[in-house]
C-alpha cells in the first residue's frame, strides 16, 4: 500500500486492460473451473489411452482373446487358460460370457466411442459451417433454397435414416467384400504421409495465426481441416489403385476402421443441420456490422471477408455446440451397435458390450457394469467440458 | 396468425413426398429382397419368383412408387386384379406385410403404434412435469445448494445413456427388489366392449380403440421401468434448457422494468420472465420429440414391447419393404405435426416470428 503510489496506478490499469483479450479472458474463466478442467483432463488421458499403439500397450488382453475356462470371470480372479502367453495374468474387472477381459475390451471401446464423437463433430462442424457460410453470405436465393433444404432435413426422423443407411452400408458390404480380390493392406509409409498433413497444417496453421495483419486462431481449423480431407482422398485412391470400384473402396475403409467408417458417413451426413442453422445466424448477424462495411470499403475481397471477419466469429459458437453435441455421437452409437447395427464384432463397442452381455446381468452384473460406466463417464465429461467453455465464452451467460 | 398457420400445413406436403421418396429409393436400394432366406428357409426359385409377381416386385420401379403412391387405378390401369392390389397411401393404404402373413401394414401400425404412443406420451409428460418446475426452481433459488444439486443431477440425468439405464433399472427394481414386472407393455383398450365387438366379428381393432388404455394397476406397474428410463433424460435435458433460459430473462431489462413498477414478485416471475423463458423451451420440444421416438426404439428393445420402434427394426433386417416405409412415413408424419405444432406455439409466443 506504501509504494503504491510509486509506480504510477494508472499504467497498471493499462496493462491489466491490455492483456484482457477475449479469447484470454474466457481462458482464465474457463480454468477456475474446476469440474470442466476435470473433465478436459479426464478426456485427455482417454483419447491418449486410445490411441491405437498406447491402448496395445496398456491392454492387458487383445481384445478378441477368448478363454472358455475364465466365461463370466468375477473381478480380480486369475487367468486359468492354457495359453503360456498369458498365464499369471488376472482379469481386473472380470471376464465376459465367451471369457474375454472386460477391462481391455473397455480399453478397445473408447477408441470406438472417441473416434465416433469426434469424428461426428468434425464432420458436422465442416459441412454444416461450410453451408452455414455459404447460405448467410450469398443472395437470397441460394440462401432460401439451403434453408429449405435444411427445414427438409429438420423434418426427417433422422435415428430412422440412419438406421436404414447402416443397414445399406453393411448389406453392401457384405456383398462387396466377396468379390474375390485379395485383401487390401495398407502400405506402411500411409501413417507417416498423414502424419505429415497434419505437422504441416498444424504449422502453417500457427504461421498464419500468428501474421501481423491480422491473424486468427480459425486459419489453424482450416488447415486441419483441410489435412484431413487431404488424408481421406488419398486413402480412396490408395485403394483404388488396387483396381477396387469406389464403393468397394468405401468397403475396404470401413474394414480398416472395424465398421466405423460408414457410421461416421451416416452421422455426419445428417448431423450438420443444427450446425448450419447457428453459422448462418451468426453470418447474418456479423455481415453487415461496421466492421465488415469497412473491410469492403478499404477493398477487401470476399474471401477475405469471411475468412477474416466472419470466420472468426462463426468459429466459437460452432465449436462450443459440436463439444455439447458429442454425448448424442457416442449416444448413437451405442445404441447402434447394441441392435447390432454399429461396430463390427468382435471388436468391442461399450454399446454392443452392453448389448452382448445384459441378459447376463442378474449372474454377472460387472458385465454390464464395466461398460456402463466407462460410458457414462465419458459423456458426463463431454457434458461438463461443454458446459465449462459455453460459460466462459458466451459471455451473455457469464453475468455479474 | 392464421395465413401463418396455412402456410406452415401446406409445407409438410412437399416434406412428406420426399421422405416417402428418399426412403423408397433407400430401401430398395438395400442389397437383398424380402424372400432372401438363408440357409435350410431358402425358397425353390419358382415360389419366389411367385411371390414377387404377386407383389409386384418385378414392375419398373417407378411404376411400384407410383402405386404405392396414388394406387393401382391410375398407375396400373387395367391389371388391378393381378396379384395384391393397392389403393395408395393417399387413401390410407399401407400395403399388405411381406412377412407377417396375412397382416397389413395398417393393421400392424394400428397394434403397434398406440403402444409407443403411450410410452412417448407418459416419458414426455414425466420429463415435463419433473424438469421444467426443477429448472425454474433452480433458477430462482441461483447459486444456493438447491441450485447445485438440481444441476448437478440434471448433468447427470444426460449424461445416462438409455442403453445403460434400463438395463440396471430391470436389474435393480425388477429382479432384485422384485417390484415391478421385467419386460412387456399391458394395455387394454379402455373401450373393452368396442374392442371385443371387433374381436367377435373377426376384424382388426382399430387404432383409435387401442390408443386410451385401461388405467390398470398391471397397466401402470409395467409402464414405470421404461418410462422412467426414457423420461429420465428429457426431465434433466428440460431442467437445464429451463434454468438456463430463465436465468437470462430474470437479468433483462423489462423484468427490472416490472419490478419498479412495484409488481408482486410473483406477477414479475410468472407473468412476465416465465412466458418469455419459455421461448426456447418451446423450440428444443420439436427435436425433443424426435428425441422420445429415438429414445422408444431403444427402450422397446430392451424392455421387449411390441411398438412401432421393434417392428421397424425387425422389418429392416427383413426387407420387409411396406413395413419399413409405412413406420418411417408415421415417425416423419409424427415428427412433422409436432414442428408444425411447435412452430405454432412459438409464433404465438413470440410474435416477431409471425412478420416472417
Amino acid at each position: 500500500m506504501t509504494t503504491a503510489t510509486d509506480t504510477s496506478p494508472k499504467d497498471l490499469d493499462l496493462a491489466a486492460q491490455r492483456s484482457r483479450s477475449p479469447l484470454r479472458d474466457a481462458m482464465s474463466q474457463f480454468f477456475k473451473n474446476k469440474v470442466a478442467v476435470g473433465a478436459l483432463i479426464f478426456i485427455i488421458i482417454e483419447i491418449i489411452i486410445a490411441i491405437p499403439p498406447v491402448t496395445d500397450a496398456i491392454a492387458p488382453f487383445p481384445y478378441d482373446k477368448t478363454s472358455l475356462y475364465d466365461n463370466l470371470a468375477p473381478p480380480g480372479a486369475p487367468y486359468t487358460g492354457r495359453d503360456p502367453e498369458f498365464q499369471g495374468k488376472t482379469f481386473l474387472l472380470g471376464a465376459d460370457y465367451l471369457g474375454r477381459d472386460l477391462l481391455s475390451r473397455t480399453l478397445y471401446g473408447a477408441q470406438v466411442s472417441l473416434a465416433v464423437g469426434f469424428v461426428g463433430a468434425t464432420v458436422s462442424l465442416l459441412v454444416g459451417t461450410l453451408i452455414g457460410l455459404i447460405s448467410g453470405y450469398s443472395r437470397p436465393a441460394i440462401d432460401n433454397i439451403i434453408m429449405r433444404l435444411v427445414d427438409f432435413l429438420y423434418a426427417l426422423p433422422i435415428l430412422v435414416f440412419i438406421i436404414l443407411m447402416q443397414v445399406y452400408f453393411k448389406a453392401v458390404a457384405r456383398t462387396e467384400s466377396s468379390a474375390g480380390l485379395e485383401p487390401f493392406t495398407l502400405p506402411s509409409w500411409f501413417g507417416w504421409v498423414v502424419l505429415g498433413f497434419f505437422v504441416v497444417a498444424v504449422v502453417a496453421g500457427v504461421y498464419m495465426a500468428r501474421r501481423e495483419d491480422g491473424g486468427g486462431i480459425h486459419y489453424l481449423f482450416v488447415f486441419l481441416a483441410g489435412a484431413l480431407v487431404l488424408s481421406f482422398v488419398l486413402f480412396i485412391a490408395l485403394v483404388m489403385s488396387t483396381g477396387r470400384s469406389f464403393m468397394a473402396s468405401l468397403v475396404e475403409i470401413d474394414n480398416a476402421f472395424g465398421g466405423m467408417f460408414f457410421l461416421f458417413i451416416a452421422l455426419g451426413l445428417l448431423n450438420w443441420i443444427g450446425m448450419a442453422r447457428i453459422t448462418r445466424g451468426q453470418v447474418l448477424s456479423v455481415k453487415n456490422k461496421e466492421y465488415v462495411e469497412a473491410a469492403r470499403a478499404i477493398g477487401a475481397n470476399d474471401r477475405r471477408i469471411i475468412f477474416q471477419h466472419l470466420l472468426p466469429n462463426v468459429l466459437g459458437p460452432a465449436i462450443i455446440y459440436e463439444t455439447l453435441a458429442i454425448p448424442g455421437y457416442i449416444f448413437t452409437e451405442a445404441f447402434l451397435s447394441f441392435i447390432g447395427l454399429g461396430i463390427n464384432p468382435p471388436r468391442p463397442s461399450w454399446g454392443n458390450m452392453i448389448s452382448e452381455n445384459y441378459q447376463g446381468l442378474r449372474a454377472a452384473p460387472w458385465t454390464v457394469l464395466v461398460p456402463s460406466l466407462a460410458l457414462t463417464l465419458t459423456v458426463l465429461a463431454f457434458n461438463f467440458l461443454g458446459d465449462g467453455l459455453r460459460d466462459a465464452f458466451d459471455p451473455r451467460l457469464r453475468g455479474e | 396468425m392464421l395465413q401463418f398457420v396455412i402456410r406452415r400445413i401446406i409445407w409438410t406436403i412437399p416434406v412428406l413426398f420426399l421422405v416417402t421418396f428418399f426412403t423408397f429409393a433407400l430401401v430398395r436400394a438395400i442389397p437383398g429382397g424380402p424372400f432372401d432366406f438363408a440357409g435350410d428357409k431358402s425358397l425353390p426359385p419358382t415360389v419366389v419368383k411367385n411371390l414377387e409377381a404377386k407383389y409386384h416386385l418385378n414392375d419398373p420401379l417407378w411404376q411400384q412408387f407410383c402405386s404405392y403412391l396414388i394406387g393401382d387405378t391410375v398407375c396400373r390401369p387395367g391389371q388391378e386384379q393381378n396379384g395384391v392390389p393397392s389403393k395408395g397411401i393417399l387413401l390410407g393404404d399401407l400395403g399388405p406385410s411381406f412377412r407377417y402373413r396375412g397382416r397389413t401394414v395398417n393393421d400392424i401400425i394400428a397394434t403397434a403404434l398406440p403402444i409407443s404412443a403411450q410410452l412417448g406420451f407418459m416419458a414426455v409428460m414425466l420429463g415435463m412435469l419433473i424438469g421444467i418446475p426443477a429448472g425454474i426452481i433452480a433458477a430462482l433459488k441461483h447459486n444456493t445448494p438447491i441450485d447445485y444439486t438440481a444441476t448437478f443431477v440434471a448433468v447427470l440425468g444426460v449424461s445416462i445413456s438409455n442403453v445403460v439405464l434400463g438395463p440396471f433399472l430391470i436389474w435393480i427394481f425388477a429382479l432384485k427388489l422384485g417390484w415391478f414386472p421385467v419386460a412387456t407393455w399391458a394395455a387394454e383398450p379402455l373401450f373393452s366392449n368396442i374392442a371385443e365387438k371387433y374381436i367377435a366379428a373377426g376384424e382388426p381393432i382399430p387404432m383409435w380403440v387401442n390408443l386410451i388404455p385401461k388405467p390398470t394397476v398391471d397397466f401402470f406397474m409395467h409402464a414405470v421401468l421404461p418410462v422412467v428410463t426414457l423420461g429420465t433424460a428429457l426431465s434433466a435435458s428440460l431442467a437445464r434448457l429451463t434454468r438456463g433460459s430463465l436465468l437470462q430473462v430474470i437479468r433483462e431489462d423489462y423484468i427490472r422494468t416490472a419490478r419498479a413498477k412495484g409488481l408482486r414478485e410473483r406477477a414479475v416471475i410468472i407473468t412476465h420472465a416465465l412466458k418469455n423463458s419459455m421461448i426456447p423451451v418451446v423450440t428444443i420440444l420439436g427435436p425433443m420429440f424426435a428425441g422420445v421416438l429415438t429414445g422408444t426404439f431403444v427402450v422397446e428393445q430392451i424392455f421387449a414391447i411390441p411398438g412401432l420402434g421393434r417392428h421397424f427394426v425387425t422389418s429392416v433386417g427383413n426387407r420387409d419393404y411396406p413395413v419399413v416405409l409405412g413406420t418411417t412415413l408415421v415417425y416423419a408424419v409424427a415428427i412433422v405435426i409436432a414442428n408444425m405444432f411447435v412452430d405454432i406455439t412459438y409464433a404465438w409466443l413470440d410474435p416477431r416470428v409471425r412478420l416472417e
